[in-house]
């Protein structure tokens, strides 16, 4: 345990430092324009590299993390935007593992054609890009609103209707794939000795199937939290832009400079914010660190508790 | 070749059925005429692009006034090819890299794990799209291939891991003993012992892959994250980026500009790339259905 938060820790430390090192990179991209072609020219200048790599460390030596471009701190810019997103996150983490257990909970229990038909839907839902089902729950919407629906807001982040329209968006990717991994590991349990004993002495399927199957399965369910995590975290992003939600995600790809590129224009000028870039990024990276010990204890606490 | 499963017939014909579409139907449809984003109607009312499915526009248009079920059709290929090509060069880096890894020691193998657990700290879609947009790989002539190599890269870890895993299985198998027992050269171990049990996953994996590809590609596509971009000067003497090769994700990045009152054109082409998804991912599944039945 100790070596494996040992090699989190080293691990974590090795992202943060590849993140400095792309981020400040010389950014300066300049276009050169000869008879009928446009070159964009970006120079390698290391003297430049060193002497903005050496002002942030100096930087984070005096204690500052830096500045946004409007010159307001970047932990308070941070804190306004990553609570957003956290609570977005949170909720629908906590959909997602309530309707993925429900949800795996009926497709194991039933063997009809509805139960058989959900898990098979749940499948091919995964297989589904994210932005195609963002983009189609909003259609539907849209349409239900023209029919004479009570309209509420979609977009933005101000109203508690279109966060929580946001939340559900979010979740609803998270909790197919929970629920996949929550009925295959129940499945895998099947057949072993302990639950045809079970049976014969007349337990009920309901009993069954969470008192023993489920507990037996929880270790293998932890362990997958991390990539559900990651999946989730690649999913805000999308939320975040097709719904105009201000949160972490999006400020992050703001930041990066290429926020209003099309297949029309660049941005006159990139404003490219290295701090900016460089605080988010570790953000998202200590929320996965943090997930991924988090799995790893509770795969402990449950597996301990189950053998002693 | 008796006892495919429905599923697997299914799926394959409606593969062949789209490779077809894709590649015949450019051939046999042309788009209506470019209208430079104006239309005029009978009653003297004009319209501006894009105009909504109907009459003339079978799918509707974009932005600009083009068709959009031809352009869907034209960027088929190169979005099929570009994805194989993709998960295809993943393929031919992680096997032997799992390969030397089979026995779960060595620094092959730490090499892997290393790689996997570095990204899986990072989220797939910000990581690329902060990798996109260094100044170098911008600008770079060689974009197209380091963009390649930044999408191998990330998920190449993770891999070689599920196939050094298989490996892993196949070498505890009994059977194994026998080439050992009879001294076959290394050649013929990999060839008759591995690679025939390997080649059965292998294929489903890969199928898996492209369908999870083909997200991420559209996924990038709403960034305006092109593989392969040229620049331009407009009007005004600002450049302008162009994009160089066209896919369908390459038709969603100005989507944000058409939510929520002109959905189709964003709908269209990501309404492909869920087909397409779907199509490998049920190939996939319904291999790995038949394979788990016959062994």
């Amino acid at each position: 345990m100790r070596i494996f938060l040992l090699q989190q820790l080293f691990l974590w430390v090795c992202m943060v430092v590849v993140v400095v090192l792309i981020a400040f990179l010389p950014r300066d991209l300049v276009f050169v324009s000869e008879e009928y072609e446009t070159y964009g020219i970006a120079t390698m200048n290391m003297q430049l590299y060193g002497e903005r790599l050496s002002e942030y460390v100096a930087m984070i030596g005096a204690g500052s993390l830096g500045e946004n471009r409007y010159g307001t701190s970047v932990l308070v810019d941070l804190h306004l935007y990553a609570s957003r997103s956290l609570q977005l996150i949170g909720i629908a983490s906590i959909i997602a593992i309530f309707i993925g257990t429900a949800k795996a909970y009926f497709d194991t229990r039933y063997k009809g054609i509805f139960a058989r038909s959900s898990r098979k839907i749940g499948q091919g839902m995964q297989a589904l890009p994210d932005f195609f089902i963002i983009i189609v729950v909003q259609m539907v919407v849209l349409w239900l609103f023209r029919q004479g629906f009570p309209q509420f807001s979609l977009y933005g982040n101000e109203d508690l209707s279109s966060f929580l329209f946001a939340a559900v968006l979010l979740s609803l990717f998270p909790s197919m794939y929970f629920a996949n991994i929550v009925a295959s590991t129940l499945e895998s349990e099947e057949g072993s000795f302990y639950l045809i004993a079970a049976k014969g002495r007349g337990v009920k399927k309901s009993v069954l199937l969470i008192k023993h199957q489920l507990a037996n399965a929880l270790p293998s369910i932890i362990q997958q939290i991390p990539i559900m995590f990651m999946y989730l975290l690649s999913n805000l992003l999308m939320v975040e832009f097709l719904t105009s939600f201000r949160g972490a995600m999006y400020r992050t790809y703001q930041a990066m400079g290429f926020q209003e590129t099309s297949l029309e224009s660049l941005p006159n000028q990139f404003y490219i914010e290295e701090p900016v870039i460089v605080v988010y990024l570790t953000f998202f990276i200590s929320l996965g660190f943090l997930v991924n010990i988090g799995s790893r204890v509770m795969t402990e606490i449950v597996t301990r508790r189950r053998l002693s | 070749m008796k006892n495919l499963p429905a599923s697997l017939t299914i799926s394959v014909s409606a593969l062949v059925m789209l490779v077809a579409f894709l590649f015949v139907g450019p051939l046999i449809y042309s788009s209506p005429e470019d209208q430079d984003g104006v239309m005029i109607m009978n009653d003297g009312s004009i319209r501006t692009a894009p105009f909504p499915p109907g009459e003339d526009f079978l799918l509707g248009s974009d932005a600009a006034g083009n068709d959009l079920f031809g352009q869907l059709m034209s960027a088929g290929q190169g979005t099929l090819l570009l994805v194989l090509m993709i998960v295809a060069i993943r393929f031919v880096l992680a096997v032997p890299l799992a390969y030397f890894g089979r026995k779960q020691k060595g620094i092959f193998h730490q090499g892997i794990h290393l790689l996997n657990q570095l990204f899986s700290f990072m989220p797939l879609l910000i990581g690329m799209i902060f990798f996109m947009t260094i100044p170098f790989v911008i600008s770079s002539e060689y974009r197209m291939f380091l963009v390649f190599i930044g999408i191998v890269l990330f998920e190449l870890g993770r891999t070689a891991v599920t196939v050094q895993e298989s490996f892993h299985q196949v070498r505890q198998k009994s059977f194994m003993e026998a080439p050992a027992m009879i001294g076959s050269s290394r050649w013929t171990v990999w060839r008759k012992y591995y690679w025939r049990h390997i080649r059965g996953p292998l294929i489903v994996l890969f199928c898996l892959d492209i369908s999870k590809m083909m997200m991420l590609l559209g996924q990038l596509g709403f960034f305006a994250m092109f593989i392969s971009m040229t620049f331009a000067v407009n009007d005004l003497g600002e450049p302008i980026a162009i994009n160089a090769f066209e896919t369908w994700p390459t038709l969603l990045s100005n989507a944000r500009t058409h939510i929520p009152n002109e959905m189709w054109v964003i709908f269209w082409p990501s309404l492909a790339i869920a087909v397409t998804s779907l199509i490998f991912f049920s190939i996939g599944n319904a291999l790995k259905t038949m394979q788990q039945t016959t062994s």
